[in-house]
């Protein structure tokens, strides 16, 4: 293999590496030495990057934990919320996105949280604080709409009324004749995502299961890129909606 | 105006800044009155400077420590504390006492953020103004083997090991002096416990090249890449081959040391050196490694930074910038930027590919029933069962023994078999006679059996019923006489 041909193999290779995101190098010697290789040659390390940029791939951090990417927005790599738990229904995909800034939003409450260090351990986060957190929004927003009259039928139809009307409109909890938790409930909403994040190598359960703990990698992606992005997109749309 | 004023305000400032830091200590050791009473009998400030000095050991090593470790670790210092308050010995009430001290130190009442503190400062012209520092003292870590491991702050190292107002590099430079001079003079306790600081400090500096490389990265405008930080890394240089050139000055004097030492504990002492040096000598590799990508991390970043612009913003609350501006916006809009904004926080995830296989197991996976409301189990009454239901009746066995007792004169089974039949015996008395008989076949020395079987050659059981060899049947009495 020539050169350039076996760095073009060894990028890949550390590329697929960061792309499961529980490889751990501790555990994987070629995962090792791939990041040792990334942090010592500036070739590797350029080849590594221009293929992951082909790939639509941003590398946010490489390091003895591992190599974390981002996706591009077109990426094929990136999934988005309607892809999340396959749901067929608008309101369920909405649900699911604001759930999923929500649990961000309790990992790293203050601006101050995002500068701490990705390798300090943020507290953990439960069902119910998600679940706290939204509530109390939809508390406020609802007292602050109380001047206003209700949206018009023909706004609901063509879903112009506020996303946290969504949210309220659903239950906490809700039992099936079956006695499970109903799967449109919120709660379970919140629960079925961070189950989906612990999937994806963003969260750990703890031991007694009742609590959900942000892996490095989680914290590095809200921290490095995933925070400051959403708040961009926000104020587009606030300026948006102000012009 | 005296001209000292200026050094004086500088010199209190400093100084109050240090005494502040160990508030969270004093409140600790405050709190054992207060506590639980099970817990009051221990001494919180001891158990804290204890864990810190179990952190301080075992920083940058490759077991580092954690919550299980720390608690192991201090439980013969716990039990004493039990002990002397004349109280048993109990694992959850450790357990209890470690996680408060832990706590207390994490700051977990407030939710592990940084410790606040305001103090009364003085400027140059001796105006008196109030300041607010923060600082931590411990925080839980991720760490490569992919577990949590507590760390000390550099304030609480430089607490601990008192050289607060030390510069870090002048502190490890005269460190690694200072084992030069031990080793060479003989004191090798002294001379293992310097290295140990003096790899501590190491750890302390690549941290602080690496802190500059992320706020780099998150931020290019928030590092001086102008002035402050080319200086720096210049300085690092420097430093780091000296630090280089004086740690191999270090090991090969061990290892000249280790040649010559006959001594098992002085071995072991000079043998710690050796290594703790060769830790330091890799963490500077390391170190210089990362000052190699320091330039072109700053390029990048600003290049990223600079075109992007988004990245240069100020970072956000999340509540209040990015969740509640969300929720208060029409749904379609909010639908549109959350399906733009969320990739970013799950990361790159390959592409599922379809699996036919996993396909054809779903759908043949039996519909999970949909069970009634209420389910009532009825309270059986039990009672005791022997271990093994008998395959015949009692009655039964009974019966057939008899008829085995009474056996007159040698038989063959099959003539056995037939007799019984003839006396209306059933077929279970005959099938039960039958498994007598080959339990006895060859019966061992001492067993004390009734009867006596054995094979009679060349003969078949004539019966409709059983099929094999032919069996004759003595009764032992019978044999005997």
């Amino acid at each position: 293999m020539s050169d350039i041909g076996e760095q073009a193999y060894m990028a890949a290779r550390l590329i697929q590496f960061g792309l499961r995101p529980k490889a751990k190098p501790v555990q994987e010697p070629e995962y090792q030495q791939l990041i040792a290789r990334y942090l010592d040659q500036s070739d590797f390390r350029t080849m590594v990057k221009e293929t992951a940029t082909g790939l639509g791939l941003a590398i946010l951090e490489a390091g003895e934990l591992g190599l974390v990417l981002s996706p591009t927005e077109d990426s094929a790599f990136a999934v988005h919320p309607s892809l999340f738990l396959k749901r067929v229904n608008a309101d369920d995909r909405l649900l699911d996105g604001l759930v999923q800034m929500a649990i961000a939003a309790t990992v790293f409450p203050r601006a101050q949280d995002l500068e701490e260090p990705s390798l300090t351990v943020r507290p953990q986060v439960t069902i119910d604080e998600v679940e706290e957190a939204l509530r109390g929004l939809c508390q406020r927003l609802d007292e602050e709409a109380k001047d206003r009259p209700d949206p018009a039928m023909s706004e609901e139809v063509a879903g112009l009324y506020e996303a946290w009307r969504v949210y309220n409109g659903r239950s906490a909890a809700r039992e099936t004749p079956d006695r499970r938790q109903g799967a449109r409930a919120t709660r379970r909403i919140i629960q079925a995502n961070l189950d989906l994040l612990h999937d994806w190598g963003c969260f750990t359960r703890t031991a007694a299961g009742d609590a959900y703990q942000s892996t490095w990698r989680y914290q590095v992606l809200v921290k490095e890129l995933a925070a400051t992005a959403a708040h961009e997109h926000v104020r587009a749309l606030l300026e948006k909606e102000a012009a | 105006m005296s001209n000292d004023r200026p050094s004086w305000a500088t010199h209190l400032t400093e100084k109050t800044r240090v005494l502040l830091h160990i508030l969270p200590l004093i409140e600790l050791r405050q709190g054992d009155a207060r506590r639980d009473d099970a817990l009051r009998h221990y001494d919180a400030l001891a158990l804290a400077l204890r864990v810190f000095d179990l952190i301080v050991d075992h920083m940058g090593l490759e077991r580092e420590i954690d919550r299980p470790l720390i608690i192991r670790t201090l439980a013969p210092m716990l039990a004493a504390m039990d002990e002397a308050a004349g109280l048993a010995v109990d694992s959850k009430r450790h357990e209890a006492i470690v996680d408060r001290v832990l706590g207390a130190l994490r700051n977990d009442l407030d939710a592990r953020r940084p410790f606040v503190q305001s103090y009364q400062a003085f400027t140059d012209d001796g105006l008196a103004e109030r300041r607010s520092m923060q600082f931590r003292l411990v925080s839980d870590d991720f760490h490569a083997s992919g577990g949590t491991t507590l760390r000390l702050s550099n304030e609480a190292v430089n607490l601990f090991l008192r050289a607060l107002d030390l510069d870090i590099e002048d502190a490890q430079a005269a460190a690694e002096a200072v084992v030069q001079s031990q080793l060479a003079r003989g004191k090798f306790d002294e001379a293992a416990e310097s290295a140990r600081i003096a790899h501590l400090h190491s750890v302390q500096y690549k941290d602080k090249v690496e802190r500059i490389l992320r706020d780099t990265r998150r931020d290019v405008r928030r590092v001086d890449w102008k002035t402050e930080v080319p200086r720096l890394i210049d300085e690092a240089y420097d430093h780091i081959s000296n630090r280089l050139r004086a740690e191999e000055t270090i090991i090969q004097a061990a290892r000249a040391r280790l040649d010559m030492l006959p001594d098992e504990p002085t071995r072991a002492q000079v043998s710690r050196v050796h290594d703790l040096s060769q830790k330091c000598r890799l963490r500077h590799t390391e170190l210089h490694q990362r000052l190699m990508q320091a330039r072109s991390v700053f390029l990048e970043a600003h290049e990223r930074q600079a075109l992007a612009g988004r990245f240069t913003t100020a970072l956000p609350e999340l509540y209040a910038d990015v969740l509640r501006p969300l929720m208060a916006a029409n749904k379609a809009a909010a639908s549109d930027v959350l399906e733009r904004s969320v990739p970013a926080f799950v990361g790159a995830q390959p592409c599922a590919g379809t699996s036919l296989k996993s396909l054809v197991l779903w759908m043949l996976k039996p519909k999970r029933p949909s069970l009634a409301p209420d389910i009532l189990i009825e309270q059986s009454a039990l009672s005791e069962l022997a271990s093994e239901a008998p395959r015949f009746p009692e009655a039964l066995v009974k019966e057939v023994r008899e008829v085995i007792a009474a056996l007159a004169a040698p038989t063959t089974l099959s003539s056995l078999l037939a007799e019984m039949q003839a006396r209306g015996l059933s077929i279970e008395a005959r099938q039960l006679v039958t498994l007598i008989a080959l339990e006895h076949f060859a019966a061992d020395a001492s067993d004390e059996a009734a009867i006596e079987v054995a094979r009679a050659a060349g003969k078949a059981v004539v019966s409709e019923e059983f099929a094999g060899d032919e069996l004759e049947i003595s009764n032992r009495r019978e044999v005997a006489a």
